[in-house]
């Protein structure tokens, strides 16, 4: 029987955000379609509790 | 009310060139779903349930800590919407965000599949090839020296989505041509 092939996830490291990630794109791929989105919302979108909880 | 994340996955995959999409519906890797659940627990529920066994317990760990999961076995990208990571975002934000993570794993799932032996041994090597800030990215990230390709396929795959939605095609001249011609060959990247 074959061993279990794993899963394979998108983790950051740890103490990064994705806002660096988006910094990262921006110096790679210049700002262009990133600085619309490249911030957070002052009222952003409220975390939403696991379902059934 | 907010936009809604299965709505900005499902535009992800349209957004696809078709080719990929091809590609990825011939290795059954068109399946997705957006859940609000610690990804390794669910992955591991999901698996069980389908009677493939379970995930070690430490694989359940590291993926309870991921944003986005292809998992093999059940052929299906899973994606965290209720990651903290995603806490506090404005819709564009979150719209890019998770098209990004979508993109991501997606090209993980053309990269688990399609990638040889001799492309997975020289992951240390592709790595040196990336711009530091990414190459330091995915080191940082602690992924096995053996999952290096998988990610640097899958980081690139992503980022080539992005330059593909401003318009651009081929090369962008940051990226190493060996590393574009890994993308290009596992992924079927023809941008």
């Amino acid at each position: 029987m074959e061993p279990m092939k794993l899963p394979a996830g998108y983790r950051l490291p740890k103490g990064t955000t994705m806002a660096d990630v988006r910094r990262l794109d921006q110096e790679l791929l210049g700002s262009e379609g990133i600085d619309a989105q490249g911030r957070k919302a002052k009222e952003g979108r409220k975390k939403t509790p696991p379902a059934g909880k | 009310m907010g936009i809604d994340a299965n709505d900005i996955v499902r535009r992800a995959w349209r957004d696809l060139p078709s080719g990929d999409r091809v590609l990825l519906k011939a290795i059954s890797a068109d399946q997705w779903q957006v859940c609000k659940r610690a990804l390794g627990t669910y992955a591991d529920e999901l698996l069980r349930s389908a009677g493939r066994g379970s995930l070690p317990e430490a694989e359940i760990a590291r993926a309870n800590d991921a944003l986005g999961l292809w998992v093999p076995e059940l052929r299906v990208v899973l994606i965290n919407e209720s990651h903290s990571a995603f806490d506090g975002l404005d819709d564009p934000t979150l719209t890019y965000d998770l098209s990004r993570v979508a993109w991501h794993e997606w090209g993980h799932a053309l990269s688990i599949d399609r990638a040889g032996e001799e492309d997975i041994a020289a992951g240390e090597r592709y790595l040196a090839l990336l711009p530091d800030g990414l190459a330091k990215f995915i080191r940082q990230a602690g992924y096995r020296r053996r999952e290096y390709t998988h990610e640097i396929v899958a980081e690139i795959y992503a980022i080539l989505m992005i330059w593909r939605r401003q318009g651009k095609t081929g090369r962008p001249p940051w990226l190493h041509s060996e590393v574009y011609e890994l993308v290009r060959r596992v992924a079927g990247w023809n941008q």
